[in-house]
Formats: C-alpha cells, structure tokens, sequence
C-alpha cells in the first residue's frame, strides 16, 4: 500500500505485501491481484480447454486456492502468475480425468529446433479460426508449450515452470508443436525440406 | 483444413508466425466473464457482502458490527451536537473561500508533471487527491493501443490492435482513476 501521490515512480513488485494483506482477509488486495494476474491465467485456460466454462471454473479454483490459502505461494519458485496457472492446469487436468496425451519428448536436438522457427515454417494462407483448430488437435504437452511461448509469450522457463517440465522437453514439445501445427495447417513443400 | 499435401510457396502462403502473431493478438483481448471475480470472492468470503463493504478485512467488519450495536443510546446524545454541525456548515458555506481550481486546469497540470490521465471526472479527481491518507497502487498493464483514442491521446490507426504498456493508477475502492502510458508491448525477444 502506498499513499495517494500519484506523481510518484512506479512501485517496485508489491506482490508480498498483497499477499499478506490477502492473507488478513483484505478484499481490496484481492482486487488487485486478481486485475493484475486473472485475465493471463484466464485466457491460457481458454487456449487449453476451448471451453469458456472449463476456463473460468479453472480460473476459480486458482484464485480460490490462493486467496484462502495466500502462502501456498513460494516467490522462490517463480512468479505469481506461473503459479496461478500450474493450479488452473491441475484442475483442466483433472476434468481430463488426468488423460495428458503422454509423449515421447524427451529427446532433445537442439540443431532441428534452431532450424524450424515459425519465421521458416511457410503454411497455405488461412485464418485465425482454422489456426484454433488446428492447435486443439495438438496434443496437450505440444499445445500448451505453444500456447504459452507463441501465444501468451511467456519466458521458456516460466513456460517450463508451468508445465511441469524441463526446460529442453519445453523448447522439444514447442518446436514438435510448430511443425505438427505446420503440417496441420498445409504446410508448403518448399519450406519443409529444409 | 487439415490437407497434409505440401504445396509450393507462392502467393497463397505465409509463415506460420503471422498467424500465430494474430491469434496472439485475439487471444490477449480476452478477459475473463465479469461474474467470475464475484463467484471467488464468494466463495472465499461467503458473509462479504458484494459491493458495499467489500473493501473491509474481517476484522474492520467485526469492529462495525461491534458499533453498530451501540449507534441507538448514540442517537440520544445527538440532537444538540447536529444543531451544531448544521450551525458550522452554513458558516463554512457562508465563508468567502478563494474560488478552486478548475477541473480542467487540474486534469492538466497532472497530465504535465506526471504523465497521468485522470479517468474520472475533476470533481471525482479533487475528492480522492484531497485525502492523501487515502491508499492507491499503481497497476502496470498492456491495452489494446486503440483505446488511447478513447481517452484523448493520439494513436495510430494501423497499429490499432498493438497492445501499449500502461500504469493504471488504482483506488483503494477498485477504480481506475489515472492512467499513463509507460512504453511499447512487451512480447519482444525472449
């Protein structure tokens, strides 16, 4: 909390104090974490489930989680909104009944990923709706590395944070992503040989 | 859609990072459902009421309650002191104060020295810069950059869709009462 002088700099990361004054019980803490943090966490639920209902129930349970229980947060570990949304991923999870398309993507050839950059991948010219359809039929891990590093532009490793994973299965699932998507999409020949 | 027959580059393609880019871009002007925020703060503090109050922590609201049951023998003790407030209000009226300050001299004078827009009316604006016990934070956002034009600033019609970094300037009672802009999108190099 600071007070009304509004010509002053903009205040370092205030998240601890929020989310002490969250923990006593204080709605206004609430309101700011929640403008700050709910529409990143919101729309990566939405990208994930193409469902807007599953996406604010996801939402809920992340802002219900932390506003009940504010220290379950360890700043230690990443960010606040790296964190809100690991909890909105455990609950599309669980309306999953768990079922996490399990890949084998450990295999990690940093050559074939610098050579596929979505600048390179070349697809029939199309719109955004045929775009959404072609991400929900990626498989969750290859989805949501994209969603989060080509759609939300997230850091690789508050990326990898959120998924759970290393940071090479990350740049391996994404860069998987863009070449299915490619291939999904029409991918043009010419590009694809290289 | 999903043809799997490569084609040959030519007009009828483009790379996969423009369309991700727009998809980037639809995907950022989603907010959640206005209902939402009310569902968790209900669930979280099923005896909170909605709007009014919502600012009071559990303890402020015990303490009320506390009051509240105190205000009537109050009550008996107050005919002579609102005979007094009354008294003192119509002085205060009466009094020959300097005229204020304008509204509009007010909004610009704080869009000189620091960069703010109010987004409330001066009326509104003079209430909450009176009372500087009054707490507020600053919110660091990104808005669709056409919505400078809503509040006066001038913006570039082919970069409507842009998003542009902005300080929001938040009271202690959830309004947005000032806004600056502060820089260019984030999404750059990672």
């Amino acid at each position: 909390m600071m007070p009304f002088v509004p010509w002053s700099r903009p205040v370092a990361d205030d998240t601890a104090v929020l989310l002490a004054r969250l923990g006593a019980g204080d709605a206004a803490a609430f309101d700011v974490l929640y403008r700050r943090e709910a529409g990143a966490v919101y729309r990566y639920a939405l990208a994930m489930a193409g469902d807007a209902a599953a996406a604010a129930d996801a939402t809920h349970d992340a802002f219900v989680a932390l506003a009940t229980r504010p220290s379950g947060f360890d700043p230690a570990r990443g960010a606040l909104g790296a964190y809100l949304a690991g909890i909105a991923r455990h609950a599309l999870l669980a309306l999953r009944r768990g079922a996490f398309d399990a890949l084998d993507d450990e295999h990690f050839d940093a050559d074939a990923i610098a050579r596929t950059s979505p600048e390179d991948l070349q697809v029939r010219r199309q719109g955004r709706d045929a775009l959404w359809r072609a991400i929900r039929e990626l498989p969750w891990p290859q989805r949501e590395a994209l969603v989060l590093v080509d759609l939300q532009e997230r850091p690789y490793a508050q990326a990898a944070a959120i998924a759970g994973c290393e940071l090479n299965t990350l740049r391996t699932r994404l860069h998987r992503a863009r070449q299915r998507l490619a291939a999904l999409l029409g991918a043009v020949a010419q590009e694809l040989s290289t | 859609m999903n043809d799997n027959t490569p084609q040959r580059a030519g007009c009828g393609s483009m790379p996969l990072a423009d369309l991700l880019r727009d998809a980037a871009l639809g995907l950022g002007q989603v907010q959640p459902p206005a209902a939402l925020r009310e569902r968790i703060v209900a669930r979280w503090q099923p005896d909170l009421p909605l709007r009014a109050g919502r600012h009071l922590s559990r303890p402020g609201r015990r303490r009320l309650q506390r009051v509240g049951w105190r205000v009537p023998r109050a009550w008996a003790w107050s005919g002579a002191a609102a005979c007094a407030l009354a008294l003192l209000l119509s002085l205060l009226l009466a009094w020959p104060w300097p005229a204020p300050e304008s509204g509009a001299r007010a909004d610009a004078r704080l869009v000189a020295t620091s960069g703010f827009v109010p987004l409330v009316g001066p009326e509104r604006w003079r209430q909450l810069t009176a009372d500087a016990a009054t707490p507020a934070w600053l919110v660091t956002t990104e808005l669709p950059r056409e919505r400078l034009a809503a509040i006066g600033l001038p913006f570039d019609p082919a970069r409507a869709a842009e998003p542009v970094r902005a300080e929001l300037l938040m009271h202690a009672s959830g309004d947005v009462i000032a806004l600056r802009v502060i820089g260019q999108p984030v999404g750059g190099p990672r």
